[in-house]
């Protein structure tokens, strides 16, 4: 019987994708691992131990970038997850105006990144779209992007802009998901809408919740291209994340210490996530 | 049971829609009236309507740009995506009917593997690093390589996910009939398995074609570009020049806009099914 699944599902069939995967993707992650500790000019690699992430840790530039990495992603995915579930609990309560409501916040998706960026930053420029708005009602001008203080608002912004229709979707998925008996029973008991909420929707969305949570903390640790094209990490280092100091590094040569971020990048997302998931998974056992 | 609304609701639904005419509207309003002005015009940023019409100006420009490099872009990202993705359905849905199907240890070993990547980032210079010894880095083929690995675990989960609710039933009447194993991949597994290969051509491909960090990385040595590397270089070296800039991007968005205007459902339909994880 073995030997017939064995004949039928010969391994060559799956070997090739696998290869491809192994070769490009695993074999990489595991390179860096040793290259982070080298300097390296991708042809020969002195080793230099843990030089490379002390470096990283103590370079003004590089310091500022992972505590922008982690403002980033915090608050991206705060900003997201909050306002995707009050729009998606809304939309699933059979308004008229659902799929419009869907379609056009989820559009912004099919956009590229640089294309958004340009788009924000002809908003936020000095004499911007934005600021004549703000100036209009008597309030004062910001300089968004070239202020320190307000440059990383400025990405957080629009990456929110980019990124809230994914989520809202997905959760959508997830509450009409819950069968319509629940809230109707709970509704003929008395509950609250809150109560509805709280006690029955957002127990039973917990795995959609889980889902655009580490998708979120992902992307958001990950984040690169809106930021570069935005900003480009300036003024100064003030919306500096890791990816555009990785990038920066490696236009300069800097290849062991970019790969030194890289695998801090690396290690950030597991330390995160992968605790996070078995944490919801725990609690979803709990309610089932 | 039909519910008569409060009046609070129906006021936040109507909230809600005039919000997305500030937020989203108002945002494409201006993009699209910008690249319609000249460029004294667009400099002045403001939401009125241009002076006089020049988008076909101001299209000319971004198609003359650099002999014509927006054409070669196009030429490219066209395709980066179509045989990336053509490569990626091809091995995601071989690997994935082989990694559920097949008993062993060889796939329970590959399924850890594969959840992994689902979560952790590429290492960018060790994978260029790696396109360097293959002598593949700079060209079209090393990125789409890259494209097919990094999108690759997402696509076998789908693929598994699908195929597990395939029944093995299926597969041993076809055997006992004579199937041998490519043919019971290519006539039965592979076109069972329409929905996801739908759903990973239609969301793959728009990652693929809107991919700025994977050509900026692997394509950085070679003077090829990609559409968005190529609205990234306008921008670089018109940065205030919004006329010819957002008639750049409008152009570039279009074919992905026109997409989501016909494909709407099945995109959205799309973006749950990937939600689900397998």
């Amino acid at each position: 019987m073995k030997n017939r699944n064995q004949k039928t599902y010969p391994l060559w069939m799956g070997a090739p994708g696998l290869l491809v995967y192994v070769v490009i993707f695993i074999v990489p992650t595991f390179a860096s691992f040793y290259f982070s500790t080298t300097i390296w000019n991708l042809k020969d690699a002195v080793f230099v131990g843990p030089e490379n992430f002390i470096t990283f840790f103590t370079m003004t530039n590089t310091r500022t970038a992972l505590i922008n990495t982690a403002i980033f992603a915090l608050s991206t995915c705060a900003v997201k997850i909050v306002l995707g579930l009050l729009l998606a609990r809304y939309v699933c309560s059979g308004i008229r105006s659902g799929k419009y409501l869907k379609i056009v916040i989820f559009f912004p998706y099919l956009l590229g990144n640089v294309v958004v960026a340009l788009a924000f930053r002809a908003l936020l420029e000095p004499a911007g779209t934005v600021n004549q708005f703000l100036t209009a009602i008597g309030l004062e001008a910001v300089h968004w992007l070239t202020d320190k203080r307000f440059a990383l608002l400025s990405c957080i912004i629009a990456d929110i802009w980019k990124g809230i229709g994914t989520v809202t979707i997905i959760l959508i998925a997830g509450i009409c998901a819950i069968p319509k008996t629940y809230f109707e029973a709970a509704a003929i008991d008395g509950a609250s809408p809150w109560g509805i909420f709280r006690r029955i929707t957002l127990p039973l969305l917990l795995p959609s919740v889980n889902t655009v949570l580490t998708l979120c903390l992902i992307g958001g640790l990950r984040s690169y291209d809106l930021i570069q094209a935005l900003t480009g990490g300036g003024p100064g280092y003030s919306s500096e994340v890791l990816g555009t100091v990785i990038y920066k590094l490696f236009a300069r040569g800097s290849y062991g210490l970019a790969t030194a971020g890289n695998v801090i990048l690396f290690v950030a997302v597991a330390l995160i996530v992968f605790p996070l998931n078995s944490f919801i998974a725990r609690r979803e056992a709990e309610i089932l | 049971m039909i519910r008569k609304r409060s009046p609070i609701s129906r006021l936040v639904e109507i909230l809600l829609v005039v919000l997305t005419f500030f937020t989203h509207w108002l945002i494409f309003y201006f993009v699209i009236v910008t690249a319609c002005k000249d460029t004294a015009d667009a400099a002045r940023l403001t939401l009125a309507l241009p002076e006089d019409f020049h988008l076909l100006e101001n299209l000319q420009f971004i198609f003359q740009y650099q002999h014509g490099a927006l054409l070669k872009a196009f030429k490219n990202s066209l395709v980066i995506t179509l045989v990336s993705v053509f490569f990626l359905v091809l091995a995601a849905s071989a690997t994935a009917v082989i990694m559920q199907r097949r008993e062993g240890l060889l796939s329970r070993l590959s399924n850890k593997l594969i959840v992994a990547g689902l979560i952790v980032p590429a290492s960018v210079i060790p994978t260029y690093w790696m396109l360097n010894s293959l002598h593949v880095a700079n060209t079209l083929a090393g990125l789409c390589l890259v494209e097919v690995a990094t999108m690759f675990p997402f696509a076998v989960m789908l693929y598994k996910g699908y195929i597990s609710s395939l029944p093995t039933e299926i597969d041993e009447a076809a055997v006992i009939d004579g199937c041998g194993s490519l043919t019971l991949y290519t006539r039965i597994l592979f076109p069972l398995s329409k929905p996801i290969t739908a759903t990973v051509i239609i969301l793959r491909s728009v990652l693929i074609y809107n991919d700025f960090e994977n050509p900026q990385y692997y394509m950085s040595g070679s003077s090829t570009q990609t559409v968005q590397l190529f609205v990234y270089s306008l921008k670089s070296a018109w940065t205030t020049d919004y006329g010819h800039l957002f008639a750049a991007a409008i152009v570039v968005s279009l074919p992905l806009i026109l997409l989501y205007i016909f494909l709407n459902k099945r995109i959205l339909e799309g973006m749950t099914a990937g939600s689900v994880k397998g």
